[in-house]
């Protein structure tokens, strides 16, 4: 069960965070990790917040809502996620067994939030032409207000009303589950890879992912190791292109070539 | 902006625009503009300012600004200070012009953007936080944080070099962040690589009777080819986004769905 006080916390940090996250856009990075911790702390177990936080982030990875679409939203995953893993006392498989159904639902979350979107820009517009230009920011704050609400009360109604119900929920759910829900989070994590691998150039760059894969695979190295000897040689070669492109450009002044090369 | 009818701003007044704008820049975001609410309330007082604070000409502007935008967030800042410097020149088809440059640059800096920001450099961080904190380290988070905000300072000063420089601003840069994408591709490339090794985990959970001996296929597998079953998992997932309509949501659902199947009859542990 919850205390008020974490509740309360909850229920600020992710009103807040929806608030004005959209817009600043400071917590992106390892975000679903950074909710895990915070949870985490809210609720007295670092350890499992960082597990479920770790686990939903690799998940999501390669996901984003590019060009304005809508996507499984695993920041409002690894906070629900985190909170009843850890109030449950069943740890990962908890977390993730409201964590993803909760994260694909925020497809929904993000579509509606939206829709309303319409409503709010119109009174604003309705604000420019009637010549108060300084109310506009009324409706536009109006908008993240209702939306950071819309995105909290799931999470204030599921640690009040219903925590009971969830916590007993989870505490039922039979053991081929939990081991299916274990191995689909081992899997997931496959989506965004692939997504990522479609976003690059892997014609030209194909060795540098065999190299990824060796140096842990066959040498143990870790993540950070790899991607630092990987920084060198994107260094260098980063280097080799803007000298070749100046050069190019030189010969090219020299020449009397035209403007429209590129 | 030596033109004699033009109005200079100072740093003061961007200033004022852009701590206005960080705040709004999706918002309120919807399907019939996306993100030009909050880009007009950001730049009311500096067109105040350029215009003299003429009501009737303010409003005919803001609904040719309020026209649909969609970029990469920190790329708007860019594109905000290239059009407030077109707008200073107070020319009659100013904000004509500014916002045909803000539509013709939108999409090209969104598709550098989300490569960039929101692809590489995040995944690449995301991936080594999430790793560090599976062994229960907090310290990948703020690497993670840390790069974001070093990326993220650096498109909050564009804003103001976009505005002294203008439109040259934006297309002088291209080159070199085309060659930042393609040397970023090397790191990206290796951290998946990386990635398909350490962070996905589908093993097989087969075994088989090989005379007396019970073998686990798995083992057999992981003996020659380390980590098989994710390198198999991946290759598949990247068949299936080529297939047309394909997205990226039905994908999640299919690889959900089909490894809880496989793990309940066993095939997977």
């Amino acid at each position: 069960m919850f205390t008020p006080f974490q509740v309360i916390l909850v229920c600020v940090y992710w009103w807040l965070f929806t608030l004005v996250s959209g817009d600043i856009q400071l917590i992106n990075y390892a975000a679903e990790v950074f909710h895990g911790l915070v949870c985490g702390l809210i609720m007295g177990d670092v350890k499992t917040g960082l597990e479920v936080g770790a686990t939903m982030c690799l998940m999501g990875m390669g996901i984003g809502g590019f060009g304005g679409a809508s996507v499984p939203n695993y920041q409002f995953g690894a906070l629900t996620g985190t909170v009843f893993a850890i109030s449950s006392g069943q740890g990962l498989e908890a977390g993730l067994a409201i964590g993803i159904p909760i994260a694909t639902l925020g497809t929904e979350f993000d579509m509606l939030s939206k829709m309303a979107g319409s409503f709010f820009l119109h009174k604003q517009i309705d604000m420019s032409h009637a010549h108060r230009f300084n109310e506009m920011g009324k409706w536009i704050w109006a908008w993240k207000a209702f939306k950071a609400t819309f995105y909290t009360l799931p999470v204030l109604l599921g640690m009040t009303a219903g925590a009971g119900l969830i916590n007993n929920l989870l505490n039922s759910i039979p053991g081929w589950l939990m081991k299916g829900l274990n191995t689909a989070a081992g899997a997931l994590p496959a989506v965004g890879l692939a997504i990522l691998l479609k976003y690059m150039n892997l014609k030209k760059w194909w060795v540098w992912l065999v190299f990824g894969y060796v140096m842990v695979s066959y040498f143990g190295q870790s993540m950070l190791s790899t991607a630092l000897l990987a920084m060198i040689a994107a260094i260098l070669t980063f280097k080799y292109l803007e000298d070749r492109d100046s050069r190019t450009a030189v010969v090219g002044a020299a020449m009397g070539g035209d403007d429209y090369d590129e | 902006m030596s033109n004699v009818q033009g109005v200079l701003l100072t740093r003061e007044d961007l200033k004022k625009v852009l701590h206005r704008y960080l705040w709004v820049r999706q918002s309120p975001f919807n399907y019939e503009t996306m993100q030009s609410g909050g880009w007009v309330w950001a730049i009311d007082p500096a067109m105040q300012k350029i215009y003299d604070g003429d009501a009737d000409l303010l409003e005919k502007k803001y609904d040719e600004h309020f026209r649909f935008f969609n970029s990469h967030p920190w790329m708007n800042n860019l594109i905000m200070g290239a059009c407030l410097a077109i707008e200073s020149t107070k020319t009659p088809d100013a904000t004509d012009t500014a916002v045909t440059l803000r539509t013709a640059l939108m999409g090209p800096l969104a598709g550098l953007g989300d490569s960039l920001i929101w692809v590489l450099a995040k995944n690449i961080m995301s991936a080594i936080a999430a790793y560090m904190a599976l062994d229960g380290s907090t310290i990948g988070i703020w690497m993670a944080l840390l790069v974001q905000w070093a990326i993220w300072a650096i498109f909050y000063t564009g804003f103001f070099k976009a505005y002294d420089q203008g439109i040259s601003f934006v297309t002088d840069r291209r080159q070199q962040l085309d060659h930042l994408t393609e040397a970023a591709q090397i790191v990206g490339l290796a951290v998946v690589g990386a990635m398909v090794a350490s962070t996905v985990k589908v093993l097989f959970g087969l075994t088989f009777n090989v005379g007396e001996l019970t073998k686990n296929l798995n083992d057999l597998l992981d003996s020659i080819f380390p980590h098989f079953g994710n390198i198999v998992t991946v290759a598949l997932v990247y068949w299936g986004l080529t297939k047309p309509k394909m997205t990226s949501g039905k994908m999640v659902l299919i690889v959900l769905i089909a490894t809880m199947v496989l793990s309940v009859i066993g095939f997977l542990a």
